[in-house]
């Protein structure tokens, strides 16, 4: 099994791990809302990242359909892939990275207590933002100044997806946040 | 019709991101989709003065990116057949219109099963195919309704 090429599979594995675990016990001080909408938001978006990822684990038959489905949103292009016993995931590298910056996100929300930095003028920039480094990346590659990588692809596609994630993961929160205090007004409207 | 008109700009946004040749930048992928949910969000929220509920916004969302599908659908068939063109001039999946009419035509009621694809590769035959389309840009629209939402939340810094 070989995985991307410009991180080794244990230096992947011991970042990820090291995050995800440190993570929880920092966030056991945060308020319940930002907790339960972050771990809503980790689980959705984790569930993402799986279906991407499955394609090399599953019958030939599943893996046609998972392919066909992200074909929909996806190049797919087999040079431009991540490919595991050399089957390839269901989504280019970039897409990949995107997809894997939104549980980070999720993750970060919560080290950040929620936090909200933006304002209405600002928010639509820093999304912009996000999205210029694949931009340049991909725009080079064509203009033939260089050409990008694997390593340059997943980052840039990682900060796009980073980005966009904190702000998906903010409105999953705020969408759990409202259930709860509508349902709890509900409770006490109820005689 | 004023609540329609954001979901006809956001499928806009969507068929421009689908035409050739911006579709060949190949970063773009989901980003079409995404965009046109955020679209219809923030036309949206500017007629509500700038306020909108999340399970509001991701709504939008959703029907940009179905009724996206059922519009890019519909266009690739009518190209398919106006140009004898099966690589239709939009995208995701032009072929499968194609060929689902052409299956009609030819009896073939069996493609939304395991029928042989008539173009190209097998999998689950091209209504099935087309059928994909639906699900995921209602699940890609709504991610850019959801993160459409976000871009009007009020500033809350780091507290405690």
């Amino acid at each position: 099994m070989y995985w991307v090429s410009f991180l080794s599979l244990q230096e992947t594995v011991i970042a990820c791990l090291s995050f995800i675990v440190l993570n929880p016990v920092y966030s056991l001080m945060k308020p319940i809302d930002i907790q339960r909408g972050s771990i809503v938001a980790f689980a959705s978006t984790s569930f993402l990242v799986l279906l991407a990822s499955l394609p090399p684990f599953v019958a030939e038959s599943g893996r046609s359909i998972l392919m066909d489905a992200f074909s929909i949103v996806c190049h797919q292009l087999p040079s431009r892939s991540p490919h595991i016993d050399g089957v390839s995931l269901a989504v280019c590298h970039r897409c990949y990275a995107t997809y894997l910056g939104f549980p980070i996100a999720a993750l970060l929300f919560r080290t950040f207590r929620g936090a909200w930095p933006f304002s209405v003028r600002s928010a639509p920039w820093m999304l912009g933002l996000a999205v210029l480094p694949a931009v340049v990346d991909w725009g080079g590659d064509v203009v033939g100044i260089w050409q990008n990588s694997v390593g340059s692809r997943m980052v840039t596609g990682g900060i796009m997806g980073v980005a966009a994630g904190y702000f998906l993961v903010a409105a999953i929160a705020d969408m759990v946040s409202q259930k709860r205090t509508s349902g709890s007004q509900h409770k006490e409207s109820t005689p | 019709m004023s609540k329609i008109w954001p979901v006809f700009l956001g499928v806009a946004v969507v068929m421009v991101f689908s035409i050739y040749p911006i579709r060949y930048a190949n970063f773009l992928c989901c980003l079409g989709l995404v965009v046109g949910g955020i679209q219809g969000v923030v036309l949206t929220a500017r007629m509500q003065d700038l306020k909108i509920e999340v399970t509001h916004a991701m709504r939008i969302g959703i029907y940009v990116g179905v009724f996206s599908a059922i519009v890019i659908f519909l266009a690739n068939v009518v190209v398919s057949f106006l140009f004898s063109f099966p690589d239709a001039a939009l995208d995701p999946i032009p072929q499968f219109g194609y060929t689902f009419l052409l299956g009609l035509i030819e009896g073939v009621f069996s493609i939304a099963g395991d029928a042989p694809s008539l173009t190209v590769d097998g999998g689950p035959g091209h209504l099935g195919r087309f059928l994909f389309q639906i699900p995921v840009n209602a699940l890609f629209g709504g991610i850019g309704g959801a993160i459409g939402a976000s871009l009007f939340r009020e500033e809350t810094p780091i507290s405690g």
